[in-house]
């Protein structure tokens, strides 16, 4: 039972090192933002421009 | 949220009575509860002096990052402002069209523009601890946007206006992700951008839209009642 339970963290700490190391070259691709496993926060902006209708001269 | 202004909204185009005209627009841009506005060359026509008279009225800052009092003097009008919303901080700087300042309004060297994109470069670097979003709001007009964003890392969000351009979706730059919007012209449209940001402050997601101000949208009766109250004192018109 003893080299079992060795073993078995064994395979536990590989799949977890695997498993990271996916993450790692993942993120790198950019086929997976870490950031969206973050907290996010949302902003809203409302903008005009323009309201009194100027125009540049020209030239 | 955010109530922003990408410059020319002070003055109009054939206007008289400019300094009462620009005192009823900056009443008004108050009442709405605008954030910060940039200066275009609209805000430019009222003169230097003028201008400086009249942005104290205002609840809000004026804008610049590259415009000067006279040629190599300070900056004319402050570069960016800090807001805090909720628990996070959001930096604004204002950049202007190096051709806002030719008009013949301003006399000869009264005042100076220093190029946009180095300005906000090294604005950008200045401020870029200080803010989780930097956003710039822009009197550039569409293709100096993109060369903005190309060329000024650190931008999350480039607000655009002067080219009357009207992006129904907002363009994104490939390699630096600045994101840049531009809500038309003539105060047709009001630019609507919702963005999800991580905790650095980096855009996760965005979606934006422009919403025509028609007719159908309903008045505000306290705004509408403030406009009628307001009886614009005519001033000379400044000497041409």
């Amino acid at each position: 039972m003893g080299r079992f339970s060795v073993w078995l963290q064994a395979g536990l700490l590989g799949l977890a090192i695997l498993l990271i190391g996916a993450m790692g070259v993942l993120a790198l691709n950019g086929q997976l933002r870490l950031s969206s496993l973050q907290p996010t926060w949302k902003l809203t902006v409302l903008h005009t421009n323009d309201v009194r209708g100027y125009v540049e001269p020209c030239g | 949220m955010l109530l922003l202004d990408a410059g020319s909204s002070i003055l109009g185009g054939w206007e008289r009575d400019y300094e009462s005209k620009a005192q009823l627009m900056v009443g008004a841009m108050n009442r709405m509860g605008y954030d910060a506005l940039t200066v275009g060359q609209g805000e430019l026509r009222l003169g230097s002096k003028a201008l400086l008279k009249i942005m104290p009225q205002a609840d809000f800052p004026f804008l610049s990052v590259n415009l000067t009092r006279g040629e190599g003097g300070p900056l004319l009008v402050q570069p960016y402002t800090l807001l805090q919303l909720d628990s996070h901080q959001v930096a604004i700087i204002g950049v202007t069209a190096l051709e806002a300042t030719d008009i013949h309004q301003l006399e000869e060297g009264e005042v100076g523009a220093l190029d946009p994109i180095e300005s906000a470069r090294q604005q950008v670097a200045l401020i870029k601890d200080q803010a989780e979003v930097i956003i710039a709001l822009s009197y550039l007009g569409l293709e100096m946007d993109q060369k903005l964003a190309q060329q000024v890392r650190g931008i999350d969000l480039i607000v655009g206006g002067r080219s009357g351009e009207n992006l129904q979706k907002p363009l994104q730059d490939e390699v630096t992700g600045t994101v840049i919007v531009q809500a038309g012209k003539r105060g047709e449209w009001l630019g609507i951008i919702d963005l999800e940001l991580d905790q650095r402050g980096r855009i996760v997601s965005y979606k934006g839209r422009n919403l025509v101000l028609s007719e159908e949208i309903a008045e505000d009766p306290e705004f509408s009642a403030w406009l009628q109250s307001v009886q614009p004192t005519p001033t000379p018109k400044p000497s041409e």
